[in-house]
This record gives structure tokens, C-alpha cells and sequence, in this order.
């Protein structure tokens, strides 16, 4: 009889930057001054963009909106990472990794007013519709990252969920294909703590999401989701092995989202106003700011000036999409089969 | 011209909220997005910014007033601009427009909206209703266009349906298609109702098992050809049912298992012959009971069917008649099929189908000869008869349809 250890595992924590801005030089990725501007830049034109269509939501001018706050360093380090030939698989929460990946901002606000045509992806943009059934795109992810394997591409596919969905099956067998077939996906799960109202202790039992790709015999990491160079580093390294063939990596994202689930939504009624607070104190903005004032890549006159130039795009685009002229009802009919079948024709009788 | 700001859907479809606090007052200089109130709805508490920079030239409601989406929550314009009095109104009922594209193109004034309002009912368009205001108004056969909606900015509720609707007939109104295609819907309802209610009773129930024979009636044949001519100068209508039934029941009183029905744990098996007879009639399958069959004479049991048969076809026939049955014969060969599968008349176990008489080829004496075959079908509750049993029950049946003289006595 025998009885011994088959296997051992670590789950490793990745946290460059500390919450004063303070970076540890060894981890420290490889990132110019511009680019660390760049990134700072894209914080702030998507936290104005979000800010500006929380309140537009709140004067009737668009519907539901799903808003990121405090997810921006989880959002914009990890498609910093990545190359436009990449491809994403977005879900509802990505509205700051589209804009980033150069999705008109009007077109956003145009989806978020029950426009479809919104999420039209402009011509050769890699970046997949968002996805609003929670957890149905991880398995897209992987067969287009197996795709582009057999094509002997160099792309890699990359996929957001949140922490909710790691409990769908989706999930799991994502993850098992993936492990199985070695394709070059990343997986990045934003555990911003709540599924909707669901705290992640009533999620999983596991102690990290990161470790669930253990059992799939893919990479498996935590970040610091609120620390954008940690993101960017994990997000940098998993690119970096998928496109050597080295398969693919699930990324926890340890985050936490500083607004309510969407404007539907009313956080207070499930988190404490001193979870809250503590989690203020980490915001990624604050942090990259912090980091930037101290190595001299960042004065006031810079920061305003970031600022304004970022409430006038936003801005520019706000009036961009005020104009974009409403969809024709008769399309919902037109375009289910080329041609409309006799019950489709008698529907949009019934509307006129 | 000054702008109104319009309280806006803040939620998913919530229709009302209570402004708990002002963040500004009259006279104030705002800035886009400065919010100006602190509104509860049934979701959340939300702070509502401005969408426009100005000076506020009114605000509409009091704290802890409640206002309806659609309703001019306040009005931003350059100061000392005036304000218009359909402004002050407190209940709005332009058309909604809502959450959508376009919200903050500068409103028509009160007489242009209702002129647009007029022109665009005749065209059909300015109609605002949910798609299930719009069923129920189709149901109700109610015309959206004659009635104003008490909704958020004027949308037209269910109630405000059901309300106009009153006094008129509803029609129900179904789709005419499903996925695949056009259909036609018919109730599910009187004879075809009772007749599903018992077919799924039985085939519920019973263990049903249905055996196939043919049998040669010849003889039967010529046997009827006089028979009938016979009872014509009676006045009497003479078929094959008739005889066919005094068979059965010659049978039946040789296998006793198969007039029976099954309470509980017990058989119960009648001693009386009280033969249902299957009537096919537009509205459905009628099936009235002959009494005491096994006392009427040949001419007695013909003439009996034939008035049920007139009967049933005027729906005159008494709720009696149709009882008290103990085994069915359905005779589907008058209007075609050889061999079925009846079902039995629940809570009777056991029923005889027959089927087209046709000429066949038959081998009698090793040789080949021309017959009149009926074929039959007998199903049975396997409860209560074996097939041994039934296969007994049917060659008894046979023999004496082969030998009919017996039948006229």
C-alpha cells in the first residue's frame, strides 16, 4: 500500500505597486514614461466617460448603465498588455477595456440607449460584442483561441467575467478545453468582491478564484486588480507564454467596484459604508497619481489638463450620439432571415 | 428658450419618485451634471444631475412631494427668461420619450405637441403603450388612438385599457401562427373534450391489447340480401350491424371476462348485455346503448339503432341512452379501413372494431375462390382477458358470423 503527495501546488499574489504608489523595483514591468502616461490618460477619459454616463442615465438621456468605477488599473492594464490583433471577449462590466481598445465612445452610449447598432464592431477592431448573460463567453474565447492556433496566428484571445461567473458551468469547461487543447487564452476574472449583492464568500468556497486553474492544468495568478503595472505584468506574461505555446493562464483580478451594480442598483443595501471607504483608500486612479507625483511624471498643470481634455472628448462624443438618428422599428423584422417570412410581415403590421 | 427637465426613468422602469432633498433653489446658477435633487424611488435613493448649465427658473415640487416620470422636475433657462405656464403644470402629458436618443432636443410647445399628438394618431404613430397595453387593447378590441394615457408622459396603461374597454364585448384575439407557421385554433370543447377526457382515461388506466382476424361472411352476405328485402316490407332498415351484434353477444356469454370492468381490486363482470353502439356525427363520436340487447329480436335491435342513429344526429338523444354500456362495437367499415386499433369505452375493457367487407381471394378445399371477407378488430383490457382468452372470444365470434343462421332466429 502506498500513500504519498501526487501533487503540490501554490497559488502566487502579484502586487507591484502598494497602495501609496510605492513600487517594488524588481517586479517593476518595463514601461516608458509615455506609455505610463498613456495609461494614466485612458484612467481618466474612461472614469470622466463613466462618470458622465452614470449622470446622463440619471437625466433620462440613455437606459440601464452598467458602470466600472474603481475596476479602471483591472481594465485598462490588461488591454494595455495586449495587441490590437488580439481578441477580446468583453462582458458587460468592459465599457473601459472597449474604449481602450478604440470602440467609439458614442457608440457605447448609443448600446446603452437600447440601440444595438452599438456594439457594431468597426471594421478591424479584434473586440467581440459585450456579453450580458453572465459567463457565456469564456467557451467563445477558447475556440477562437484555438483558431487562431490552428492558423498558426500569433493572436491571443482574451476573455472578462466577473467573479460570479466562475460559478456558471461556461467557466469550467472553458477552462478544461483550454488546459486540454494548450490554446493561447487568457482569462481574466475581475473579482470585484460582489455578484450584484452576492458577496464572493457565498461564491466559492475556494480561497482564490486564481487557484480554480489548478485543477485545469493552466496558469493560474492573483493581482492586485486596483494596482495597474501588477495587471499589466500578469496580463504582459500570460500574452507572452500563450504566444510561445505554452497554453493558457486564468488571472484573478482582486478589484472592487466604487459604484452600484448598474443605475438600477442601490449598494448600500448589502455593503457597509466602511467596506466602502477602505476600498476609497485603494482606488487605482489615486494609486497610478501617487505613483506618478513621486517619480515627476505628473503636476497639477498636467493633471488638469488631462482632465479637461478628457471631459472634452467625452463631451464631443455625448453630442455625437445625441445626433445618431434612432433605429427603424421595421428593422427588428427586416433582418431576423433574409427575407421576411409571412408571420414577421404580419407582426410589423402590428406595430405600425 | 428655457429648457424643462423632465424626470426621467432613473430605474428600470419605475414610474414615480419622492424628491427627498433640493441640492439647489430657485435663481441658482448650474452646471452641467451639478446634481439638483436627491429623489427615492422603489430601487434606490438617486441623485439626479442637471443636464444642462443655466439658472434654475423654477423647481417644481416641494420636498417629500412625489413626481411622476415624465413630469417637469424643473426648468433651466438664462436668468430672468420666462417661464411658460404649461411648464408649471404639474401633470405633463406630452408624449414619453423617455430614456431614449433625442430626449433633449428642446421641447415643442404645448399646442405643437398636441397638433403633432393629432397628426401622428391618424398616421398611426404617436401611440405610446408597452407591448401588453397593446395585447390587451387588441384583445379587448379597444382603438389606442381614442384613449389618453395616464402613464409616465402620457403612456397608455393597461388599466387605462381596461378602462375604455368597458361595456364592450371582448374578443379574444389569438395569433393565427406558431414558430413554424399558420394555424388554426379550435376550443378544445363538448363531445371533443369528453371524448379526449375518456380516451386518456383509458389509455391511462387499461393495458390495452388489440388482436386482428378476418372473418368470411359470405354466407352472412347472402343471409342479409334476403333479410333485408324481407324487412323493407316491414318498414325496417336491415345492415350488418345487427346481425354482428347478436354474435358478439352469443360470444360474449361464452367468455364472461369480456363484458366486465375493473373496480379496485375486483373484476366486475355483468351479467346483463347492454351494447354500445359507435355513431360517427359531425360534432364527434356518439356511442348510445342498446339495453338488454340479448332479449330484442333481429328487427327490434335494427330498428332501435336506426332511431338512435336519427337521434344522435338531431342531438335529441337522452343522457339514459348513452350509459350503462358493458361492450362497444364501432363499425368503421362503412366508411373505410380494413384493420384499427380501437379504444376501449372506459370503464369497459373491451371493444370490436370492424372494418371494410371486401371480395378476397381466399383458399377453401385447396382451392382458390372468391369470398367476402370482413376483417375485425377486437381490443382488450390485458388486466382483466389474456390473449388466449381473446383469441377464443374471437373465433367463437368467427364461427358464428360464418354460420349465421342462428342469428336470424
Amino acid at each position: 500500500m502506498v500513500k504519498k503527495v501526487v501533487e503540490n501546488f501554490k497559488v502566487e499574489y502579484l502586487q507591484v505597486m502598494d497602495e501609496n504608489g510605492k513600487v517594488d523595483k524588481k517586479l517593476m514591468p518595463n514601461l516608458s514614461a509615455k506609455q505610463i502616461k498613456e495609461m494614466y490618460e485612458l484612467m481618466i477619459l474612461i472614469r470622466t466617460f463613466d462618470d458622465k454616463a452614470f449622470s446622463m442615465q440619471r437625466q433620462g438621456r440613455i437606459g440601464t448603465y452598467i458602470c466600472y468605477k474603481g475596476q479602471e488599473a483591472s481594465q485598462i492594464g490588461s488591454t494595455y498588455a495586449l495587441n490590437d490583433k488580439d481578441w477580446m471577449f468583453p462582458m458587460y462590466r468592459n465599457t473601459a477595456a472597449y474604449i481602450a481598445r478604440k470602440h467609439p465612445m458614442s457608440m457605447i452610449l448609443q448600446y446603452w440607449s437600447g440601440d444595438e447598432r452599438g456594439l457594431k464592431s468597426p471594421d478591424k477592431l479584434n473586440n467581440f460584442p459585450l456579453s450580458i448573460g453572465v459567463g457565456t463567453q469564456e467557451p467563445y474565447a477558447v475556440g477562437c483561441a484555438w483558431a487562431s492556433k490552428l492558423k498558426k496566428e500569433k493572436n491571443v484571445s482574451f476573455v472578462y467575467f466577473g467573479d460570479g461567473g466562475t460559478s456558471k458551468g461556461d467557466f469550467h469547461e472553458a477552462l478544461n478545453f483550454a488546459g486540454v487543447f494548450k490554446v493561447p487564452c487568457i482569462f481574466i476574472c475581475e473579482n470585484n468582491q460582489y455578484a450584484i449583492s452576492v458577496p464572493i464568500k457565498r461564491q466559492t468556497n475556494s480561497e482564490t478564484i486564481a487557484q480554480k486553474a489548478l485543477a485545469y492544468g493552466i496558469a493560474g495568478i492573483q493581482v492586485d486588480g486596483n494596482d495597474i503595472f501588477a495587471v499589466y505584468k500578469a496580463v504582459k506574461e500570460a500574452a507572452d507564454n500563450a504566444r510561445k505555446g505554452k497554453g493558457a493562464t486564468l488571472i484573478e483580478s482582486v478589484t472592487y467596484r466604487l459604484c452600484d451594480h448598474s443605475t438600477s442598483d442601490d449598494a448600500k443595501r448589502y455593503r457597509s459604508d466602511k467596506e466602502l471607504k477602505q476600498w476609497q483608500k485603494k482606488d487605482p486612479v489615486d494609486r497610478l497619481e501617487k505613483y506618478m507625483k513621486a517619480n515627476k511624471l505628473l503636476n497639477d498643470k498636467y493633471k488638469d489638463e488631462v482632465a479637461k481634455k478628457a471631459k472634452e472628448k467625452v463631451e464631443k462624443e455625448v453630442r455625437i450620439f445625441e445626433n445618431i438618428k434612432d433605429p427603424d422599428p421595421d428593422d427588428i423584422f427586416k433582418f431576423t432571415f433574409e427575407e421576411m417570412t409571412d408571420e414577421l410581415k404580419e407582426q410589423n403590421e402590428e406595430i405600425k | 428658450m428655457a429648457f424643462e427637465f423632465k424626470f426621467p426613468d432613473v430605474g428600470e422602469g419605475i414610474t414615480e419618485g419622492t424628491i427627498v432633498k433640493w441640492k439647489v433653489k430657485q435663481g441658482d446658477k448650474v452646471n452641467s451634471d451639478q446634481i439638483l435633487a436627491e429623489v427615492e424611488t422603489d430601487k434606490a435613493i438617486v441623485e439626479i444631475p442637471s443636464p444642462k448649465k443655466g439658472t434654475i427658473l423654477k423647481l417644481n415640487h416641494k420636498e417629500g412631494d412625489t413626481i411622476n416620470v415624465g413630469e417637469v422636475l424643473a426648468v433651466i433657462g438664462e436668468k430672468g427668461e420666462k417661464v411658460s405656464k404649461k411648464a408649471l403644470k404639474k401633470e405633463d402629458k406630452k408624449p414619453y420619450t423617455g430614456s431614449v436618443v433625442g430626449f433633449l432636443e428642446e421641447a415643442p410647445e404645448e399646442e405643437e405637441v398636441s397638433k403633432l399628438k393629432k397628426a401622428d394618431a391618424k398616421a398611426g404613430k404617436s401611440i405610446i403603450a408597452a407591448p401588453k397595453a397593446r395585447k390587451l387593447a387588441k384583445e379587448l378590441n379597444v382603438s389606442l388612438e381614442n384613449i389618453s394615457g395616464t402613464g409616465p408622459g402620457g403612456r397608455i396603461t393597461e388599466d387605462d385599457v381596461k378602462k375604455s374597454s368597458s361595456g364592450k364585448p371582448a374578443a379574444k384575439v389569438t395569433k393565427k401562427y406558431d414558430l413554424f407557421g399558420y394555424v388554426d385554433r379550435v376550443p378544445l370543447k363538448g363531445i371533443r373534450k369528453i371524448t379526449a377526457q375518456k380516451m386518456r382515461e383509458a389509455v391511462s388506466n387499461a393495458a390495452l391489447v388489440t388482436h386482428h382476424d378476418h372473418v368470411d361472411v359470405t354466407a352472412l352476405s347472402d343471409l342479409r340480401k334476403i333479410e333485408k328485402e324481407k324487412a323493407a316490407k316491414k318498414g325496417v332498415h336491415l345492415t350488418y350491424l345487427p346481425f354482428i351484434l347478436r354474435a358478439t353477444i352469443k360470444s360474449l356469454k361464452k367468455h364472461p371476462f369480456v363484458a366486465s370492468s375493473v373496480e379496485g381490486d375486483e373484476i366486475i363482470i355483468k351479467k346483463y348485455y347492454n351494447i354500445g353502439v359507435a355513431i360517427d356525427t359531425p360534432d364527434g363520436l356518439i356511442v348510445p346503448v342498446v339495453k338488454g340487447a340479448d332479449q330484442k329480436k333481429l328487427y327490434d335491435l335494427a330498428n332501435e339503432i336506426n332511431t338512435y342513429v336519427e337521434k344522435v344526429k338531431k342531438r335529441k338523444i337522452d343522457l339514459m341512452d348513452l350509459k350503462g354500456g358493458v361492450f362497444t362495437i364501432t363499425n368503421i367499415g362503412v366508411i373505410g379501413s380494413t384493420y384499427f386499433t380501437p379504444i376501449v369505452n372506459y370503464p369497459e375493457t373491451c371493444i370490436l372494431g370492424t372494418g371494410r367487407i371486401e371480395k378476397k381471394v381466399a383458399v377453401r378445399d385447396d382451392k382458390i375462390v372468391i369470398r367476402k371477407i370482413m376483417p375485425i378488430s377486437f381490443t382488450y383490457d390485458h388486466r382483466v382477458l389474456d390473449g388466449a382468452e381473446a383469441a377464443r372470444f374471437m373465433n367463437d365470434l368467427r364461427n358464428i358470423l360464418e354460420k349465421p343462421e342462428s342469428l336470424v332466429k
